[in-house]
């Protein structure tokens, strides 16, 4: 006998009523559920807003782009005391070595180097917003795309002479200076005054995040701002996707011998490309999922053995229901079904509890981080499959109990 | 014969003795007999009853019912053959405590495998003949012990079984509610049905017309009788 719709409301009725009955010890039983699909929902959905937000932002910077910085952050996830080590002893980076890079390394079109500091206060007149201000000599334009609405970049002569200008992002304008006239106008940087020499064009959001407020100025007037000890950032575009490889090598090698290095020593400083830093991100994603799968399969076994408890206690309680549904000719396999869906139906309610705190928490994370809010649906199917199967298997045992109940026993029982 | 029973015994081993449940009982009712089980309390009637619901197998003996060797059947025939061919009524009435008496009366028509609609229609009617149509959405306790017994009874009759076996029908109601139920016996068996009750109570007795007292697992008086008027 397979189980019909009716058995199956049936024993979502009962469930339910068991559920409502004993809140406490329903809470309980589910437990296990609800922790272990609350880690897959919360997890899942973090990994999957990180995993946008890789691929968009950091995968946008340009496939032939890499990057050279005094500590490669991501190491934080694979090694932390390395890391730590790295923060605190590796050599700052410099312009110079940019300039050196430029002028040494055979497969770089671009050399770019870049400080920046985040939320600084940036104000104009009795205005005032908290930007990104970064500092860039003449080549950020040619590795990353900035295209500009109005006026001209920061340039070279503007980088050689620590001019105090500034490019402004659109909604840094628009908060500042609109409607006025940019060109000309000036802003306020800590107790420096720079000239508004041009404004970018919009470039919009990317996943909820304004990529329009920054403020560009010299290299050299940012060192004056901010000080001189910043680590500068070094960009560098290959000349083509196929030297990007090549390029990063020749970078590592020129880098090494600046800094001295001997041939056992390890660098001192962190090449990556957004390539690299996705694969990383994947292999990352790859070991916590591992993780999750572990910490998951353990809750719920516990939840399980749990469950199988209560549907036993539900099984013993209602003995004589069972003897009486078999004097009225229910066959066995009705009763097994019937507790089956009771099972899984108290199983999936923990599962729907689960899922419901674990997307409360990824969405209060993405509230308060950079991360988009990323519903999976193929893992709301998956946790929706994998409760039903865990009460279904855990129910078994219970269920075959009832089953095989001795109509008279059972209905001679109090 | 509707019932032909030979030999029928059933035997408990209770540590080193055996206890004859029943030992060696032979019994034919026919279509629309109204029969009373009695005897001393022991004497194996709700043992004998089992048997003859085939809610229990005996440990010896041969029981044909209704042209069927029911003797070792698996256990799923056996419920197959009680949904059809037997209703019980039981002395703690058994009704679910959460479904409502039309529910409880659908129940075995679900194992029955009939559709929605046609078990709306047997429910409601087994419900109008034991006069309860106006109680159908009440739950167990919100009905009297004569009506919830009305409602078990609405649930025997509903899948036409060929026999309906009440085990102390009156024991736990009153004696108003008592007579209440032997009336609607006595119209059920008007309308063809064949009854087993079994009783102590002589007075629910007599309101059959055939005795059979078991002693110590025996049948030691079965006769025929005109029923005593109520
Ligand atoms: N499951 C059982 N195990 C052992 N002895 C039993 C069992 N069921 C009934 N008996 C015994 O069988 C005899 C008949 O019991 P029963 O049929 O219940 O009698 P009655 O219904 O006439 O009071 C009694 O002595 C009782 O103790
Ligand atoms: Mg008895």
């Amino acid at each position: 006998m397979r189980p019909t719709l009716r058995v199956v409301l049936e024993g979502v009725r009962i469930a339910y009523h068991a559920l409502s009955a004993n809140k406490l010890r329903t809470f309980l039983t589910l437990l296990g559920n609800i922790v272990g699909i609350m880690s897959v929902i919360a997890v899942v959905s973090l990994l999957g807003g990180i995993d946008l937000y890789m691929r968009t932002e950091v995968a946008s910077e340009g496939s032939n782009l890499f990057t050279i910085r005094r500590v490669d952050f991501f190491q934080a996830i694979e090694d932390f005391e390395k890391f730590v080590d790295k923060v605190l002893h590796n050599p700052q980076l410099t312009r110079a070595d940019a300039v050196a890079l430029r002028e040494s390394l055979q497969h770089a079109r671009y050399v770019s180097a870049r400080a920046a500091q985040d939320a600084v206060k940036v104000s104009a007149l009795s205005k005032s917003v908290e930007v990104e201000v970064a500092g860039c000599d003449a080549y950020y334009p040619f590795v990353n795309e900035i295209p500009l609405a109005e006026g001209r970049h920061v340039t070279e002569v503007d980088d050689r002479e620590n001019a105090q200008v500034a490019l402004v992002g659109w909604d840094v304008y628009q908060a500042l200076l609109a409607p006025r006239d940019a060109s000309g106008a000036v802003i306020r940087i800590g107790n420096r005054h720079f000239r508004v020499v041009g404004v970018a064009a919009q470039r919009g959001k990317v996943l909820g995040q304004s990529r329009d407020r920054f403020v560009i100025v010299p290299l050299g007037a940012f060192r004056k701002l901010f000080g001189p000890n910043e680590s500068v950032q070094i960009q560098i575009v290959a000349d083509d996707i196929r030297n990007l490889d090549a390029a990063m090598e020749e970078a590592t090698v020129a880098m090494r011998i600046r800094h001295g290095l001997g041939p056992r020593a390890e660098n001192d400083f962190a090449v990556s490309s957004s390539e690299q830093l996705i694969n990383l991100w994947k292999s990352v994603s790859r070991g916590v999922m591992t993780a999750l799968v572990a910490l998951v399969s353990v809750s719920m076994l516990v939840g399980g053995i749990v469950l199988m408890n209560t549907m036993v206690v539900s099984v013993t309680e209602r003995t004589r229901e069972v003897g009486l549904r078999k004097a009225v000719g229910a066959p066995q396999g009705a009763i097994m079904w019937q507790f089956l869906v009771e099972s899984a139906t108290l199983s999936v309610f923990g599962g729907v509890a689960g899922m419901a705190i674990g997307f409360s928490i990824a969405a209060i994370v993405s509230a308060l981080s950079v991360l988009p809010y990323v519903v999976n649906a193929a893992v709301v199917g998956v946790a929706l499959a994998v409760t039903i199967a865990l009460g279904l298997v855990f129910g078994t045992y219970p269920a075959l109990r009832a089953a095989r109940l001795d109509p008279v026993e059972a209905l001679r029982s109090e | 014969m509707l019932i032909e029973m030979r030999g029928i015994a059933k035997r408990y081993q209770m540590g080193s003795h055996v206890v004859n449940a029943l030992d060696g009982v032979d019994l034919d009712v026919d279509r629309n007999e109204y029969l009373a089980l009695m005897g001393p309390s022991g004497s194996g009637k709700t043992t004998f009853m089992n048997i003859i619901g085939c809610l229990d197998s005996p440990t010896e003996g041969r029981y044909v019912l209704n042209g069927e060797d029911v003797t070792s059947m698996s256990d799923d025939t056996l419920a197959h053959i009680r949904n059809k061919e037997i209703g019980f009524v039981f002395q703690t009435f058994n009704l679910l405590p959460r479904a409502s008496a039309f529910q409880n009366v659908e129940l075995p028509l679900i194992y029955a495998g009939l559709d929605a609609g046609t078990r709306r229609e047997r429910a409601a009617a087994a419900l109008e003949a034991v006069g309860l149509q106006d109680r159908a959405h009440h739950k167990p306790n919100e009905l009297s012990g004569g009506q919830r017994q009305r409602v078990a009874i609405a649930r025997a009759l509903v899948n036409r079984p060929s026999i309906i076996l009440a085990d102390e029908p009156t024991g736990n109601l009153d004696s108003k509610s008592g007579a209440e139920i032997m009336k609607l016996f006595e119209e059920l068996h008007a309308r063809g049905n064949t009854l087993i009750v079994v009783t102590h109570d002589d007075a629910v007795a007599a309101h059959a017309r055939r005795e059979v007292r078991l002693r110590d697992g025996r049948i030691e008086v079965d006769r025929r009788r005109d029923p005593i008027p109520a």
